[in-house]
Order: C-alpha cells, then structure tokens, then sequence
C-alpha cells in the first residue's frame, strides 16, 4: 500500500489527512490523490523522504508526505 | 517625512523629542535597522547591560499602526545581558498602534530610575507615575492594574518577576500573552526599574499619502484572505509545525536528543483544534496565529508552536492542556518560553545524568512548573538557570556545554537540525543568537536536497535574512503573509511609498537587510574584540557528535567539517572576514564606514 501523509491545506483540497491506496503500477501521485487537484507551486513533496513532485510515480510500500510551504513558528 | 525619538531619561525623570531627518529612515527605515543604529551610537564597548549605561529602545517604523497587513509590530532593542551583544526582539500589541498615535515612532529609554515606575506617554506629555504597587505583580495583574488605572484605551507593555530578577532571557509582555525580546529586554527593563510603559495616542500617524494607502490596503487585506492556504492557517497558525516537524524528524524532543515524539498527536495542532477556543492576535492583522484553549488549570492560553515544542515535546510533556499551564506561568512571570523550555530540559537532562541532586526527569509536568517558577525567582538551581544554558554548564561541567541548546548564549528555538544543515546555518548566523525569526529554510531544505552543504541553501538563507530580519523587522511589520499565504512582495514597496513618500524597491530593501546584518554584527565584534571567533556561530556539539537513533533520520547528525566550509562560504557571499567579521570594503559599500575605526582596533578588515 502507498501511505500518503497530508499536512496544512493540502489536506483540505484532497479531504483526507491520512491515507493508504493499493498501487501496484507506478502512477504519478496527482492521479492518485482523491479530491480537488493540487497546485504544483503551494506543495512541498516528498516520496520516501526525498524530494519529488506531484507527477512523480509511486507504487508498492511508497510513503508519500505532502505539504504546505511554511515559514517557521 | 521626519523620525520623531522620544528620548526618556529615567535617571533625571525628563524628557525631550529628537526629530531625525528622512535620510535615516532611507537608510535605516526604523524598527531593527533605527535601533541597531542607536544601539551602535549610544552604547559603548563594555557598558553593563544591566546597568544606567545600556539604553533600551522600542521603536515602530513607518508602517507600523497605519492601516496596512499585520502593521501591529514594535521592536524592542538594547545590548543584551545574555549575549552581551546587540539584543532584540518584536512584539505584536496595542502599544505599538498607540506609541505612533501619540506622535513618536520610537522611545529611546536611558539611565536608571531609583524606585520602580511606570511612564505613561500621553501624546507629547510623558509622565512618570509611581509603580512601587506594580512590582512583584505578575504581568496578568500588572496589566490589569494599568487598565484599572489609566483606562482601557492604552496600549501597555511591562515585565513581570523574571524581570524584575534580571532572568537573563526575561521578555518584555503585553496582553497576556503577546511577548517579544527574549534576549533579555525583560532584564533591561528591570534593571531600570522600568515596571510598565504605557501609550495613549490621539494623533493620526504619518501617511504621506493617506487615501492612497487605505485604498490599496483593502485589496491588500483581501488578497491574504483570499489566499488557498488562509482557511487552513485560521485553523491552527502555527501549530501546524508540530506534526510538520514530526513527519520529518526535526521537532526537539527531550533536550533536542531526538526528532520525533511518540506523544506528538496529542500536542499537534489537530488536537489543539479540538480543544479550540478562539483566536487571538496583533494588531491589523486578518490572519491571527494565537490559537486559545483551556489549560489545565481551566484557565484561557494562547498557544503558538514554539511554546508548545519547546515546553511539551522538549520536555517529554504529551498533554496539551498541561503546556498550556507551562506557557501561562512563562506569560506571567515574563519569562522567554524558548529559553525557559530549553532551561528546563538542560536541568532534566542533567539530573538525569547525576549532574545534579534534583528530583526532576523528562516528562514531570509538576516538576516542571515548580523550575520555571523558581527560575523566574531564582530560587535554588533557578537561580543558575537564570543565567541560561551555557552559563550553567560552565558550572556543572561534565561537557555539559555540549548539549546546552544556545548559540550566542541564546537558546535555540523548536528545530532540531541533526538532518538539516541549512536551518543548522541560519540559526548559528541569526544577528542575535539561536533564534529562527529571520531564516527559517527547512521547508526549502526538504525540497531542495535536504542533506546537502549546498550553496543554494546560502542563498536562500541570505534572502530570507534580507528581508524577514531585515525589512520586516524595520516596516516595522509581521513577516508571516509572504510565505504562509503567498501575500505578494510588491505590495511592500507600494505601502512604503504611500506611507513615506519614499521610493524604494525590494533591492533597496535587501541592501538595508545587508546594512543592519553587517551593524549588528559589528556590534558583538565591538562587544568581544578579541574573544570574538567564527566559532560564534556555531551550533552545540550534540547536532554533531550525536545521532538521531530514532525514526526515518536516524543515523543522521551534522558534519563539522562540512558545516565550517558552509559558513565560510555564507561569510564570503556576505563580504566578511574568515572570522565573520564585516571587512572594510563591505561597511563602505554600505554607508557604515563610521564603525571601521573602533573595529580596527581589534581586527584586520
């Protein structure tokens, strides 16, 4: 199962915080995501703790975290 | 468009105004850059920060209390008893809106009074009243008192006891809960036996063109509130950093020993949703970030995500309600959160450790109020606390310097940086110690190769620098709409203009951002001389000594070698020396040619 972590607004637009979908064949993460679509540019992305982007694909145990660009408390 | 400095002289109890022409606000603007400048003129080498000698200025800039975006900001600013150079801090409150309306932009307090009082500045009428009955009080009590006395319509700040106890990392307090100044204002403000300063304006402040502004500002407004990320920010402000950094390993958790919490959820800001209240802010603001709950007590707090990170995870404290006690009594006592947390967590760790004799461990909510307060106090170990980490660790020894969390002497605020070598760097070249206020670039590190020792990371460390502790911090406005709703930079210079008549853009802007770096590093230069080093800005040995054992990151901790050549390089794009000292051909560049001589004196520029 892909997990997907969704922090800040996004998880506004997708409607989940927390997520797990079974993806068997690489597909790119915004075709995934349930709800509305996300904007490139608000987003930070990571898969597997390494950068990446809304059209990287995932499959398999993938852990997707997806957030907000923040400046600090 | 003139500067008008009320100067308050607490020694001889009088007043008078200095107008300051408009080529210090070209040059300085005001807030930071204007303080920076008076502290640099009027404070010698070596004055006590305690004592008559040290000033202490609170100072609005030219957009401060006009009608535009989180314009509710002052800085207070004076040599800091804790890191023994340039100290400051902003605050969000009513006296900042007021000190304008009363026809000043900046009030420059010198000299020490001989019995506590509190000055009440009533437009041009500055009276100093008696507050023998305040001191002692708490800064809740204290601020009713003031109401009760001079009605609801000023706008005040004060101190409470850790202030009056000259605590090293005292804060300066207004509206229960608003505070700025954690390198010591607090301290400055008791050693004058300055016990409250209150404003009452009935002036319009300066506006060069009035309609202009408050025409744009509308659309300026509307454009935060319109942003994508605004409804989720009304939702938590800040708070959402706590499971941000949990996610991604960089939340301080227990004396910053590892990254991630296993309490985090309950501490997060999905449960602080839960227990939400209502919301609380700054002046002219429209995207508050104080979030209240009930706290243990059944008492209302505002909870922000420093507070919470360094009192709740940092202290091994999984219960909300309970940090939100923590937080109230830091409130009270007038107590900096981050350093108190940061206090506490060392005394922890180090009982834990058999440094000392005391009854207190990770995780003891009650043992935990009983230091903070004998901190604020200094009763027993409170009163070496008071003097912060590093100072007490020079006295329990053990290599506890090691994991004394502060740079500069300042404790390092909620970011735990063993797996990010950027914000590593931006805390150790923050202007005033280990503070995440001008450069905060984690999220930058995790889209950009977060463990990298890259230049991109300078250069993104050197922007934010310029224009959130440079500009921002001399508006005198809030830098929290540029990132966490998008609110566009241009809106910056048409305010500016409207307000001043000044034309600047945001290359004018970044240089004053280079200006003010360059002055407040010339100030702790100046302080140390030859007890100055690159070493300086270099974070505790615990990021780099020690791993994370926990989580994704674990393994992770800094690389020292790398991290030295990364802040050589940050010294090179800046123009100053190996030793992070300002050279000559960089002060000229930017008109501070007048502080070479006395740096000459100790250094090759």
């Amino acid at each position: 199962m892909v997990s997907f972590k969704i922090l800040g607004s996004a998880s506004e637009a997708v409607g989940e915080t927390e997520l797990e979908i079974e993806v068997n064949e690489n597909k790119p993460i915004r075709e995934i995501l349930p709800g509305e679509p996300l904007k490139d540019e608000l987003y930070i992305v990571l898969v597997n703790g390494e950068s990446a982007d809304l059209d990287t694909p995932v499959s398999g145990e993938a852990k997707v975290v997806i957030l907000p660009w923040t400046s600090g408390g | 468009m003139k500067l008008r400095l009320l100067r308050v002289d607490l020694s001889a109890r009088n007043s008078e105004v200095e107008e300051l022409d408009q080529s210090v606000i070209e040059k300085y603007v005001g807030g930071r850059g204007l303080s920076s400048k008076l502290i640099w003129d009027e404070v010698e080498k070596g004055t006590d920060p305690l004592g008559p000698g040290n000033k202490l200025v609170m100072a609005g800039g030219p957009l401060t209390g006009l009608p535009v975006p989180s314009s509710g900001k002052m800085v207070m600013a004076a040599k800091s008893p804790h890191t023994m150079g340039y100290g400051d801090g902003n605050i969000g409150t009513q006296a900042s809106v007021q000190l304008r309306k009363t026809g000043h932009d900046a009030v420059l307090f010198e000299g020490i009074s001989e019995d506590p009082v509190w000055v009440h500045v009533d437009d041009d009428e500055v009276v100093f009243k008696d507050a023998s009955d305040l001191w002692g009080k708490d800064t809740y009590q204290k601020e009713d008192m003031l109401y009760e006395k001079a009605g609801k319509n000023i706008g005040a700040v004060m101190i409470g006891p850790a202030g009056e106890n000259l605590v090293k990392y005292a804060t300066i307090m207004s509206e229960r809960g608003r505070a700025g100044g954690r390198t010591g204002m607090g301290a400055v403000m008791g050693s004058k036996k300055l016990a409250a300063v209150s404003f009452n304006g009935t002036q319009t402040p300066y506006m060069e063109d009035e309609q202009r502004l408050r025409d744009m500002a509308g659309d300026a407004y509307q454009e935060i509130s319109d942003s994508e990320d605004y409804n989720f920010w009304m939702r938590q402000g800040t708070m959402l950093a706590v499971q941000l950094c949990n996610t991604n390993s960089t939340l301080p958790v227990r004396n910053f020993s590892e990254g991630i919490f296993e309490d985090a959820e309950r501490v997060d800001g999905k449960a602080m949703e839960s227990m939400k209240e209502g919301k609380k802010g700054c002046p002219n603001c429209n995207m508050q970030c104080g979030n209240m709950i009930m706290d243990a007590e059944d008492e209302e707090i505002e909870l922000d995500y420093e507070n919470v990170a360094m009192l709740g995870p940092n202290l091994g404290i999984g219960n909300l309600r309970q940090v939100g006690v923590l937080n109230k009594l830091c409130d009270q006592y007038g107590l900096d959160t981050i350093s108190g947390g940061s206090s506490v967590a060392f005394a922890m760790e180090a009982a834990q450790k058999g440094l000392i004799e005391e009854d207190i461990e990770f995780g003891d909510y009650e043992g935990a109020k009983q230091l903070l307060e004998d901190i604020s106090l200094r009763r027993g170990i409170g009163d070496q606390l008071a003097e912060g980490t590093k100072r007490t660790a020079k006295q329990w020894g053990n290599e506890s310097e090691g994991w004394a969390m502060q740079i500069k002497n300042l404790e390092i605020s909620a970011y735990n940086c063993y797996s990010l070598p950027g914000m590593a760097l931006a805390f150790g070249t923050s202007p005033i110690g280990g503070h995440h206020k001008d450069s905060w670039v984690i999220a930058w590190e995790l889209e950009n190769d977060r463990s990298s020792y890259s230049d991109g990371k300078i250069e993104e460390i050197l922007n934010q620098q310029r224009k959130r502790g440079g500009a921002f911090e001399s508006f005198t406005t809030c830098r929290l709409p540029w990132i966490e709703v998008g609110f566009n930079l241009d809106w910056y210079e048409k305010m500016f203009e409207a307000a001043t008549g000044i034309s600047q853009t945001w290359d004018d802007f970044d240089q004053l951002g280079d200006r003010i770096y360059a002055l407040v590093r010339s100030i702790f230069a100046r302080e140390y001389g030859k007890n100055w080093s690159n070493a300086m800005d270099v974070p505790p040995d615990r990021w780099f000594d020690e791993e994370l054992t926990e989580g994704e990151h674990a393994g992770a901790s800094l690389d020292r070698e790398r991290f030295m050549d990364m802040l050589k390089r940050y010294y090179d794009r800046r123009g100053w020396t190996d030793q992070g000292v300002p050279s000559s051909e960089t002060l000229k560049e930017l008109g501070l040619d007048f502080v070479i001589p006395e740096l000459e004196e100790n250094f090759d520029l």
